[in-house]
């Protein structure tokens, strides 16, 4: 096919674009509000893993150990496992601190461990580590274990094991729903253009009778499902841009100081804008380009 | 050449087009096929540009079975003909110009090449000055003017007229049937399936009358058979 060619199929398609333009701007609102409700869908799965990796992060593992351990050794103890990889924070509770917190947890009560100071303190130095993701834990742990002075590792398994299957969770429902609205979409620019080659039957007769192939009459249908696929990605791309800035905006306001709610801080738009512009560019030209393959074919048997 | 070897179709509700027809026209031939609504001679060109298959036998054009076509063949095979229809089916947001480019372009013919050929084509059918009107601006002559340019602006060897004046009045039916005959002159074999008495009688050309599927009578510078002196 020459380039010549080519351009002429792009002129033809924006003119077919412009002179249908009723069902133009019908199949690009129809994919743009399915890539709408796909940015929605990938905004809550982005920032849900963000929370969930934000509670992955404060997950704990504690670590005891043996009782003669002196607290040289202690030390020396602390500085290898900080030398493990996964590990964000090493917080060191000596048995004397591990201790007096103890008794001020007792308050008044705190008097009962009166003389278990210094060498009768019955508590182990004990470690707690933050790990940076749960999929590093069992490696870890397993490494700790290798040290002599370890006594013994705890860790909330079942906290680590409920976030993965929330975060697990999110993400196929996700993507359930992402496949649901291509498919949505799908159908509705087939139709869209099934109507636009069945008004343009009587034109693709006189190309036919000229003695147009089947991929000369085809290419200009598909760059117009291209080119709308593109004219939607980017006004369903503005769409959701503008639309979380603006919620941010509301959310800040509303967030204030109130450090609880700090917790689950949205993602800012520029973490996901280069995903999200992808996925709308692939899912509306592909949308766009696989509609019309699939009606001009059906339509073309004549 | 074209050559109907003993072609039959049925369509698929049974209606028999035509039966057992033989029939062997020569290049450069002018050739009219006439006959009743009904009696196949629409069938017989749309079997020619291979818009249909025969139910039974072989339509040989330039050497080849155009039964045995693949699909993918059939746009090439159809570069060999122009095609004229009663509608005229001009493509209605095309110029004129446009609308002969269009019939080089698809062929992909170079830019240079449509720049020359258009004008020559539009000069010789007498629309040099209408290039730039679109179809709904032209009258009926016109408009079948400017198809007759797009189906020569190839140089086919083959042009297959269906109807060609059945939408024009017998003046300017006239002049469409002397640019027909014009074509022929210039080695253009002419198939041109039609109703009109006067145009065949006066044209003194051979005359294939179909009836119910079957070729009746096929006669060199003939006339419009009546059907009430034959049946």
């Amino acid at each position: 096919m020459k380039l010549r060619t080519f351009k002429n199929f792009f002129k033809e398609a924006l003119r077919n674009i412009f002179r249908n333009r009723v069902m133009s701007i019908a199949s690009i609102v129809a994919i743009m509000s399915a890539l709408f409700i796909l940015g929605v869908v990938l905004i809550l799965a982005f920032n849900l893993e963000h929370i969930a990796g934000g509670l992955e992060s404060k997950v704990e593992v504690t670590v005891f150990l043996d009782k003669d351990v002196g607290s040289n050794q202690a030390k020396a103890v602390v500085g290898q496992i900080e030398g493990i990889d996964g590990i964000y924070e090493v917080e060191f509770i000596s048995k004397d601190k591990g201790l007096a917190q103890w008794k001020k947890e007792l308050g008044e009560k705190g008097d009962l461990l009166e003389g278990y100071e210094g060498n009768n303190n019955p508590l182990p130095d004990k470690l707690i580590l933050r790990i940076e993701k749960p999929e590093y834990v069992d490696s870890i742990i397993s490494k700790i274990n290798d040290i002599p002075e370890v006594d013994k590792v705890n860790y909330s398994q079942e906290v680590v094991e409920s976030i993965s299957k929330i975060v697990n969770t999110t993400r196929l429902v996700g993507l359930l729903l992402m496949i649901m609205l291509i498919i949505i979409a799908m159908i509705i620019i087939n139709n869209t253009v099934r109507i636009n080659v069945y008004s343009r039957r009587r034109e693709i007769s006189i190309m036919k009778y000229i003695g147009a192939t089947d991929s000369y009459i085809r290419w200009p249908y598909i760059i117009e499902g291209f080119t709308i696929g593109v004219i939607a990605a980017i006004l369903a791309g503005a769409l959701v841009v503008g639309g979380y800035n603006l919620l941010l905006n509301r959310a800040g306001q509303m967030v204030g100081n109130h450090s609880f709610l700090n917790l689950f801080e949205l993602l800012p738009i520029e973490k996901m804008i280069y995903d999200i512009g992808l996925a709308f560019l692939l899912v509306g030209c592909g949308v766009g380009i696989i509609a019309s393959i699939i009606s001009t074919r059906k339509y073309l048997k004549v | 050449m074209i050559q109907f070897k003993n072609v039959t179709k049925i369509y698929e509700n049974g209606t028999k087009a035509l039966l057992n027809v033989n029939l062997t026209i020569n290049s450069g031939e002018f050739v009219f096929l006439v006959g009743p609504s009904g009696a196949g001679k629409t069938t017989a060109v749309k079997l020619l540009l291979r818009e249909i298959k025969p139910t039974q036998g072989e339509i040989i054009v330039n050497g080849r079975d155009i039964t045995k076509l693949k699909k993918k063949e059939i746009p090439f095979y159809r570069r060999n003909l122009g095609v004229v229809f009663q509608d005229f089916r001009l493509l209605p947001d095309k110029t004129v110009y446009e609308n002969v480019a269009f019939a080089m372009e698809i062929v992909e013919a170079r830019e240079r090449d449509i720049r020359r050929q258009v004008p020559n084509v539009l000069a010789m059918v007498g629309l040099e000055s209408k290039a730039n009107s679109y179809p709904h601006q032209l009258s009926g002559g016109e408009q079948q003017r400017a198809t007759l340019a797009r189906a020569i602006v190839n140089n086919p060897s083959i042009l297959v007229a269906d109807e060609p004046t059945g939408n024009l009045d017998p003046d300017t039916a006239m002049d469409i049937m002397r640019l027909i005959n014009m074509i022929n002159h210039r080695g253009t074999t002419v198939i041109m399936a039609t109703h009109a008495s006067d145009i065949v009688n006066a044209m003194r050309k051979r005359v294939i009358t179909f009836r119910k599927g079957i070729v009746v009578s096929d006669q060199e510078k003939g006339g419009y058979v009546n059907e009430a002196q034959n049946f």
